[in-house]
């Protein structure tokens, strides 16, 4: 498994989508800035967490789905690795850690960048600010991420196209959401208290607390571990063509 | 008896209603070039995917160089190369395209620019700089060929390495198959519907009908001089048990449904015009 990873992130890290998209998304942060002042700190705070939640969490995983499956379905390379006797779980898995891997390296690339410009501006004083970006990067923004990409997995592996994956990761970051605030408005059920991008978030501020937060495990086994779960059972039994 | 290389024991596979193979058996020895034969549609490239677990099989067992386990066979897949249907990434260029597959194969960085430089001379492309996307169907069928035998394989699976190949490309992949058994200790098992081109490479055969592998014979059958003599019977059953009592084995049986102008000639002994 280790070898086709390693085979994955050579053959990826060319490609231009890893690059476009992390400079379109620190651009962004960049912009963010402006007419910002130092001490409207907890605006500037709260900003960056919707940065992360609507731009960051949905444009990573979209390039890193581009620079892995761009070329992936059609190139055979899949069916190719399980003929030569590795399991279909371990190339699956593989190739999720090689998502997770590129969007781990894009999140500190960005992180470090939203440090470096808000000690440039000087907008955040107190190291409980730098804690809170931190938190709401990995918890708001890379967990969130993963969990998407779990999800457009199990589109691409069932439905054999990338572009369905692609599409999942719009629609469940910028629409689910919205989506189950309406029918919880309307119903009274409580489906966005469940919905992942609530659960990472609650955890965000009970985390900057000092608390630790059962939602967040949660939410980890059943928007990450369990679609992926979900996705090795249906490969499992799937026809791959040569 | 000779070493196994791959065996199938009554596999079957259905998509839907319709049976793909209906309880196909083969044994590839050791050392062979076992050719399959079939045409289109025959069950040949399922009965690959079966033997490389790209599909799963209702019933039967498979085992590649001895394997009896799941697990075992999962292990052993990994002494398979093959070709079936040469696809890679459009963007990377031959060569590129054979370090991805001797990273995912485990071949040490060090020796591994060697080993791609060894394959791609063997199959006949030049430096292999050239991005894939560029590549004419031969040359496709050249990198799938250098790629099948990437890391010196046991069992090398070659599904029609020939199309798409000129005259002087498919004496080539001819050539290139025997080299892979006699120098390399390769098991081949190669398909085709061109039966002059596998009758001069392999040494065993297996012909597929409808999804099962209706006989198997090897060049010796084929150099069996046979003496055809044309005998029109009423009752074939009765005919077929005194001609093996007999001795003799009848290798080809043709049912046709008589004229009345052959029944007439049959029954006064005259002959047709």
């Amino acid at each position: 498994m280790t070898k086709l990873i390693r085979a994955d992130l050579k053959r990826c890290i060319k490609k231009a989508s890893l690059y476009i998209f992390l400079l379109l998304t620190i651009f962004v942060h960049l912009m963010n800035l402006i007419d910002i002042k130092p001490e409207d700190s907890l605006a500037y705070l709260g900003s960056i967490g919707d940065l992360v939640k609507n731009v960051s969490c949905v444009l990573f995983p979209l390039s890193v789905l581009i620079a892995v499956f761009g070329d992936e379905l059609h190139s055979g390379a899949i069916p190719i690795a399980i003929g030569r006797g590795l399991s279909r779980g371990k190339v699956l898995l593989a190739k999720y850690f090689d998502c997770v891997i590129f969007m781990a390296a894009q999140f500190l690339i960005c992180l470090g960048c939203i440090l470096l410009f808000d000690s440039i501006a000087g907008i955040i004083a107190s190291n409980e600010d730098n804690i809170r970006i931190v938190l709401n990067i990995i918890l708001n923004g890379f967990f969130p991420a993963c969990a998407y990409l779990a999800i457009a997995f199990f589109f691409i592996f069932v439905m054999w196209n990338a572009a369905v994956g692609f599409i999942s990761v719009m629609f469940f970051a910028w629409v689910a959401g919205g989506v189950l605030y309406l029918i919880q408005s309307q119903f009274k059920i409580g489906v966005h208290d469940a919905w992942l991008q609530t659960l990472f978030s609650h955890s965000v501020t009970s985390f900057s607390m000092g608390d630790f937060d059962i939602g967040f495990i949660i939410a980890v086994i059943c928007y990450i571990i369990l679609p992926l779960f979900l996705t090795a059972i249906v490969f499992r039994r799937k026809e791959l063509d040569l | 008896m000779s070493e196994s290389a791959v065996r199938l024991e009554n596999v079957r596979k259905k998509y839907g209603k319709n049976e793909i193979l209906k309880g196909v058996t083969l044994d590839v020895h050791k050392g062979d070039i076992y050719g399959l034969i079939g045409k289109n549609g025959a069950g040949k490239t399922t009965i690959f995917k079966m033997i490389l677990g790209l599909s799963e099989m209702n019933e039967g067992t498979v085992s590649i160089a001895g394997s009896t386990g799941k697990s075992e066979l999962l292990k052993n897949r990994g002494k398979v190369g093959f070709l079936v249907g040469a696809r890679f990434y459009n963007y990377l260029s031959a060569r590129a395209n054979l370090d991805y597959y001797a990273t995912v194969k485990g071949i040490p960085v060090r020796g591994r620019k060697k080993e791609i430089d060894r394959v791609l001379e063997i199959v006949g492309l030049d430096s292999g700089k050239k991005a894939f996307r560029k590549f004419s169907l031969g040359m496709t069928q050249r990198l799938g060929i250098a790629n099948a035998i990437l890391g010196n394989p046991e069992i090398l699976i070659l599904d029609e390495p020939t199309n798409g190949l000129d005259p002087q490309g498919i004496a080539d992949v001819r050539s290139m198959i025997h080299r892979f058994r006699d120098e390399y200790g390769m098991t081949v098992i190669v398909s085709s519907h061109i039966l002059g081109e596998l009758e001069n490479t392999a040494d065993r055969f297996g012909i597929v009908n409808e999804g099962i592998v209706v006989r198997e014979i090897t060049q010796e059958d084929l150099n069996k001089k046979q003496s055809i003599i044309e005998i029109a019977v009423d009752d074939l059953p009765k005919a077929k048990e005194l001609l093996s009592a007999g001795g003799v084995s009848v290798l080809r049986e043709v049912q046709e449904r008589s004229t009345l102008e052959d029944y007439y000639f049959r029954l006064i002994g005259g002959a047709k015009e």
